[in-house]
């Protein structure tokens, strides 16, 4: 009699705190059976993959996924997503484009390098696929990834004001011999492609450059307008139109041959200085990705970047429409590679995260 | 009040130092004096001498207001309690059950929760919402919610 | 100025399939604003491909109205559930959600509209006008005049401290020091991270503000639900009464050209100048110890100071081919894939297109103007909802919007772990809005410190020396001083007003 007053007694505030982690016990054991059933779904897909080799020349069987690993409607995004819109009809299979951003390129990559090696994940590999591993900043190599096509490559160009009194790059090498650490140079931030650009100039010239570091190179060129820096080295593209207003003048382009869209400006090479540095743009996939499956990507990708629609679509980005076949594309990676590297220790900059 | 303002004093001076412990592992600028660890390091110190008077002030008896008191047995508390442990589970289990099952189940156990206990209008109105929520992230924005399980 | 070209251009957006784009814009827009986590950003980026295949009118009629909507409706989920829907509306939570919560929630949304518009429609209307003249000031815009404008925005910290200055400066201290964790700006080391890739760039934004504000509330509605007596919100208007716009004209004016002026410098967006609004709003105030305790001056500032700023970011991007913000980064996109690159020789060759950009953005702000005020009635049902079905609500849109920003579980946990300590900052009277200023801000003054100091060779004078910086930092100083001594007397008389109460 006493007992069941007690329970009946229980004051309301009690019972409905036992209730609730009731509630959550059983959430959380129907979620735990839930995603146990989920586990062996997984399991058995993976039995399925060794069947993947019969199935290779059936390739692809559903959707592509291209994994972009900067934010939407910018050059990398639009480059991917032209290329997803041709490629559509050479592989009778959608084309899917998966914005995964952050951390300057590398999260996206990450995940690239991560996702089952099937083939129907491709990411859309940067310059910073170089870069950031070699400063630390990103837990993959360039290694990790097989490349399939590259599709774009932009040089340098070393641009300063119109009313600056340099006009080769030899007036701006002399000047900056005799003044040292006095010519401010700007770029889209340390570590970046740009930034090893000026530090090549640099290091190729035997100058020594203030190198100033902004957030991405519209800011870098909007402070070369104002007045506040001497020079930058970003590419053609991003200074072009004021070049053609009249207010920025392009010294000298980095690269081996001159470029379309500023014909009459000469390289380095021209002048007399061994310098080149260029971003790329391109696809990957995981380095274990079968290799009928890489072929049958690279063939289809490749007809995808000669349709005249994407051809138009990057002319219309005034990006530098260059087609590389997968192993010419792994040796450029491979010497871009060695250069940063070279580059990151003549500069002293650490490589961050070595310590960690 | 007077403990809580402690206790968050003691806060304060705790991330400073280690504000300062980890700035000392970054490398110093080679040309400027003003690298990594100049800002944190200005405002280790600021928080750090914040933090001191606030404990001082608490200690002199200064505190203002008196505490309102933070009772774990107090139903209300419990009740939050309550509602953040069942957040953490369900972002624990939600990219392995998917957003839509595992949702479901978290907006019914809320509102059971608040007391509610109409559970056929509970499940409905969960059920409506988060479809709504799939249809405009995923459908209309392609915006990719965890699937898991159901897909 | 070219009126005719303008009339030509009011022609080209005033046909029904542009126009059909600009309501579609406009709705999708204020959808995209209101819910958490997603931003204006995101919206205008995730519609972006859609308009390649659309005319040059029609792609940028929509897209400006999502970028229009998108930054009014931020302030909807602002006042309504204190979760400012996109960064923008950051500032417009502090005095719109205690309107809401004193029952004035149609006052402060009603109030949000106009000052929406009246602040979108003068930003266009300066860009139209003076984009060239503007774009030459925003030139004059270097490091040091960007660290002063930061330290201009901070100097607001003391006064929205609530209670307590000491704790107020802690927390912004504190905040600054969270906006330090990731990448160094200039260097590129990784600071705070514990070796964490998701730490590189910080804890992401979003997060952090759902987890202190949204999670925070919704914990302590938990707590309180059963307790607490229901406000009752009737909404009576649809437009603010002609008392609230006298009380706010002024404010909404000068919010209007400083947000425009801010959007035209490049790197400094609306959630800037938001802040900046309202900090200048609350320095001129008769009153400035009431901000933040639901001022509808504040909603007016913030607001209006924010809508502007969109036309202001266009400045930039149409005149110079710089973007003047994140949105407009991704506008520079859209107009390149269309086969035009935006610049001086825009201008130069392509004015039709110019003018219908200018004719687009006043037509998109009156669009939003007139949906806006249709929904206030219908937006403010979200609050007479029950609130043990509006609370578990408001807490599954918390996750997903801090889920949907990166697609990333971790900012989930940020967001989870600022919930618990926004609960007990509330608790303890330690205010959150300083940590928010501090986010915002922190990042654009130290990167832009370091800057002026490169360029300058470490001459800290360069921050002294040049016009705009000394004004700023000048305005930063007085209001620094003057808060404080206002905070002071506020202090004094809180600690009368108890010992009062405590003798009776």
């Amino acid at each position: 009699m006493k007992y069941a007053r007690n329970i009946k007694g229980v004051d309301p505030v009690a019972k409905r705190k036992i209730f609730s982690i009731c509630m959550i016990g059983l959430m959380v054991l129907y979620l735990w059976g839930c995603s146990s059933l989920y586990r062996t779904q997984e399991d058995s897909t993976q039995e399925y993959s060794s069947e993947v080799e019969i199935e290779e020349n059936l390739f692809p069987r559903k959707a592509i996924q291209i994994v972009v690993p900067y934010a939407p409607g910018g050059g990398t995004d639009s480059v991917a997503r032209a290329l997803a819109d041709a490629a559509k009809k050479y592989f009778n299979k959608p084309v899917l484009v998966v914005n995964k951003t952050g951390e300057g390129g590398a999260i996206g990559m990450t995940e690239g390098v991560n996702a089952q090696a099937d083939g129907y994940t491709v990411t859309m590999v940067t310059s910073e696929l170089v870069t950031l591993p070699n400063l630390g900043l990103a837990p993959f190599t360039y290694s990790d990834f097989q490349p399939i096509l590259q599709v774009n490559e932009d040089p340098a160009a070393l641009t300063v004001r119109k009313d600056a009194p340099w006009n080769t790059v030899e007036d701006f090498v002399l000047y900056a011999k005799n003044n040292p650490d006095k010519i401010r140079i700007g770029n889209s931030g340390e570590g970046s492609i740009w930034h090893f650009a000026a530090a090549d100039i640099g290091k190729s010239t035997k100058t020594k450059l203030k190198h100033v570091y902004f957030d991405g190179a519209a800011p870098a060129v909007v402070n070369l307008l104002g007045g506040y820096i001497d020079a930058v080295t970003v590419s053609p593209a991003e200074v072009l139109t004021h070049v053609k207003n009249g207010e920025l003048k392009v010294l000298g382009i980095l690269s081996a041959e001159r470029i379309s869209s500023l014909p009459q400006v000469p390289t380095f090479k021209e002048q007399g200085y061994d310098v080149a540095v260029s971003t790329w743009r391109g696809l990957g996939v995981p380095k274990n990705t079968p290799e009928q499956v890489v072929e049958i990507l690279e063939a289809g990708f490749s007809k995808a970047a000669q349709d005249l629609d994407f051809i138009e679509i990057m002319n219309q980005l005034e990006l530098g429409y260059k087609v590389a076949g997968r192993n010419e594309f792994l040796e450029i990676i491979e010497n871009h590679h060695q250069a940063i590297k070279v580059l990151i220790e003549e500069l002293g900059m650490e490589a961050a995260n070595n310590d960690k | 009040m007077r403990k809580a303002d402690i206790i968050g004093g003691l806060m304060g001076v705790f991330i400073s130092a280690f504000v300062f412990y980890e700035s000392s592992k970054f490398p110093e600028d080679i040309v400027m004096k003003i690298g990594p660890s100049y800002f944190p390091r200005i405002l280790a110190m600021g928080l750090l001498l914040v933090s001191g008077i606030l404990i001082l002030q608490a200690y002199m008896g200064k505190s203002k207001k008196p505490a309102e008191k933070f009772d774990i047995k107090e139903p209300g508390i419990q009740r939050a309690g309550i509602a953040l442990l069942s957040t953490i589970v369900y972002c624990m289990i939600l990219d392995k059950v998917g957003f839509i099952p595992s949702s479901i189940l978290y907006l019914v156990f809320l509102m059971y929760l608040l007391e509610k206990r109409n559970y056929v209008k509970m499940t409905m109105i969960s059920t409506a919402v988060v479809v709504g929520i799939y249809i405009i992230f995923k459908t209309i924005l392609n915006i990719t919610l965890p699937s898991g399980f159901f897909g | 100025m070219r009126f005719d070209l303008l009339m030509q251009g009011f022609a080209n957006v005033l046909q029904l399939n542009v126009l059909l784009m600009v309501v579609l814009g406009v709705t999708g827009g204020i959808m995209v604003g209101s819910l958490p986590g997603l931003t204006a950003t995101m919206g205008v980026a995730l519609l972006v491909p859609f308009t390649f295949g659309l005319p040059i009118n029609q792609s940028m009629a929509m897209l400006l109205g999502i970028f229009c909507g998108a930054i009014y409706g931020g302030s909807i989920s602002a006042i309504l559930i204190r979760t400012p829907g996109t960064p923008a509306a950051a500032a417009t939570l502090l005095d719109g959600y205690p309107l809401s919560e004193r029952g004035e929630a149609g006052r402060a949304l009603s109030m949000s509209v106009f000052a929406s518009f009246i602040g979108g429609f003068s930003g266009a209307l300066i860009m139209t006008f003076l984009s060239p003249q503007i774009s030459k000031v925003a030139l004059k815009f270097g490091p040091p005049e960007y660290f002063a404008l930061a330290i201009f925005g901070l100097s607001i910290i003391i006064s929205v401290s609530g209670n307590s200055i000491l704790k107020g400066v802690m927390a912004g201290i504190f905040g600054l020091t969270l906006s330090t964790i990731g990448l160094d700006p200039i260097s590129g080391y990784p600071r705070f991270t514990f070796g964490q890739m998701d730490l590189f760039e910080g804890p992401a934004f979003i997060p952090t503000l759902i987890g202190l504000f949204a999670l925070s509330e919704i914990f302590k509605g938990v707590e309180t639900i059963l307790t607490r007596e229901k406000v009752d919100n009737k909404i009576t208007q649809l437009l603010p009464t002609l008392a609230d716009i006298k009380k706010c004209w002024k404010v909404i004016l000068k919010s209007s050209i400083l947000g425009t002026f801010i959007g035209s410098i490049p790197g400094a967006g609306s959630d800037i100048a938001a802040f900046v609004g309202y900090s200048e709003a609350k320095r001129t105030s008769k009153y400035p110890e009431k901000f933040g305790t639901g001022v509808i001056e504040g909603v007016a500032a913030a607001e209006s100071a924010n809508n502007a700023c969109t036309g202001g970011a266009m400045i930039p991007l149409l005149s110079l081919g710089v973007p003047g913000d994140a949105v407009t980064a991704v506008l520079l996109g859209a107009f390149v894939i269309q086969g035009l690159r935006p610049g001086p020789l825009l201008y130069r060759d392509h004015m039709d297109v110019v003018y219908s950009v200018f004719a687009a953005m006043m037509v998109a702000n009156i669009v939003m103007f007139i949906i806006g005020a249709l929904g206030v009635k219908f937006f403010s049902k979200v609050i007479t909802v029950d609130r043990n079905i509006l609370i578990p609500v408001i807490f599954l849109l918390s996750i997903v919007g801090s889920y949907a920003m990166r697609n990333s579980i971790f900012d989930v946990w940020v967001a989870i772990l600022f919930g618990i300590l926004g609960y007990f900052m509330q608790r303890y009277d330690f205010p959150a809005s300083p940590i928010l200023l501090a986010l915002i801000l922190g990042p654009m003054a130290e990167s832009n410190l370091r800057r002026a100091l490169v360029i300058s060779k470490g001459d800290i004078s360069i921050l002294f020396t040049r016009p705009i910086s000394v004004i700023l930092l000048g305005l930063a100083v007085v209001s620094l001083i003057s808060s404080f001594v206002k905070q002071k007397r506020v202090e004094k008389r809180l600690a009368q007003e108890e010992s009062e109460a405590a003798f009776k």
